[in-house]
């Protein structure tokens, strides 16, 4: 085991190595600053509790994301959670027999369609989209197999299709 | 899976460039000869525009203050496991002491409520305050008629005290004696009684 002081002085390392790209994970997820900070701080204090056991196994950088991800899901869900028992069901339009497609997404109305996909695919939107990952790496993360991820990448576009048609410009 | 699901499961991947080149070739075709896939295409392809045109992150410098954070939540973290861990000795002590108290309280309990009250059986083993001639007088003459399957092991006791005490009581009634042993342990026992004396 190793000694506490240099695994902290190492942990503090990895934090300022990696703590931009999970902030903007949890910023494109969440879009506001402050709980991208919390998440990410989050993240670091869960990933500091199992530094010791990480194996080195896949990079620490998609081990930081298995994290991230995880712990953005559940935020999200319980998020989900208040939202629904405090307003009700959230209504996403339909896109009912609408053939139309919108011919350009603004910011708002996309980071909005993505924020009301699954945690899951959101996750993976996010991963492949804005974080450029590859789907080996995103089934590292998300867990799964790398075919899974794609099959989830797929639908998730397909639904911010629907999503997308009740908030076209 | 009809042709067209299968095709519009794959155009996002085809046009990330993450699908094998005879998925590739599939979409292509395809999409010569379907209006709704290549619909479907064009959405597509303006979605991943608007991703691109999307605003960048900007991450604002907060690598020392997310240490600085993480390093105060983690010395909480470990004060209060070092709290814990010197508590649970303290915790496991205290709950031993109880259930020590518990057994002996029962124990105590369950010989009050024998045939025998506590306090005869004390006395007549000798075990509450001065023994005195008629205390051991009176649990020699009683014992035939209360002793009960729990105080069966006191006559083993109350024979090596009598044993003990027979040297200094001569005047003992033998009747006594006999009324808590039979004859052959009589004679046993005046045979141990003379060992002794020797």
């Amino acid at each position: 085991m190793k000694d506490k002081e240099v695994l902290r002085q190492e942990f503090n390392r990895v934090i300022l190595e990696n703590y931009k790209m999970i902030y903007h994970l949890f910023f494109r997820m969440l879009k506001d600053h402050d709980e991208a900070k919390d998440l990410t701080q989050d993240t670091f204090f869960k990933a500091y509790k199992k530094y010791n056991s990480f194996r080195h196994e896949s990079s620490v950088s998609t081990w930081l994301y298995r994290i991230a991800v995880n712990t953005g899901i559940n935020y999200l869900k319980r998020k989900k959670y208040i939202t629904e028992r405090t307003k009700g069901e959230d209504t996403v339009a339909n896109a009912g027999t609408d053939p139309g497609v919108p011919v350009e997404f603004d910011y708002t109305a996309l980071t909005n369609a993505i924020s009301k996909l699954s945690p899951r695919q959101q996750s993976v939107v996010i991963l492949r989209v804005y974080q450029n990952l590859p789907f080996r790496q995103i089934a590292n993360i998300v867990g799964g197999t790398e075919n899974a991820a794609k099959v989830n990448f797929s639908h998730a576009i397909k639904n911010l299709r629907s999503i997308l048609r009740g908030v076209k410009k | 899976m009809s042709l067209c699901r299968k095709v519009q499961e794959l155009i996002p991947l085809y046009i990330l460039r993450d699908c094998d080149n005879d998925e590739a070739s599939k979409v292509r075709e395809h999409l010569q000869g379907c209006n709704v896939c290549r619909e479907y295409f064009q959405y597509v392809t303006q979605l991943y525009r608007s991703f691109e045109a999307t605003e960048e992150v900007s991450v604002p410098e907060i690598g020392p203050e997310i240490v600085y954070n993480v390093n105060m939540r983690i010395d909480r973290f470990q004060r209060k496991r070092r709290v814990i861990a010197a508590t649970i000795p303290s915790f496991a002590l205290v709950f031993i002491a109880l259930v020590v108290s518990i057994f002996l309280i029962q124990n105590v309990g369950d010989r009050a409520s024998s045939s025998v009250s506590n306090m005869e059986f004390m006395q007549s083993v000798g075990l509450l305050g001065e023994v005195t001639d008629e205390a051991i007088y009176e649990a020699l003459t009683n014992t035939s008629s209360v002793i009960s399957d729990d105080l069966a092991n006191t006559v083993d006791l109350k024979k090596e005290y009598l044993l003990y005490e027979f040297q200094n009581f001569p005047e003992i009634d033998i009747s006594t004696i006999l009324s808590i042993m039979s004859e052959d342990e009589f004679e046993n026992f005046v045979g141990v009684l003379y060992a002794s004396s020797l």
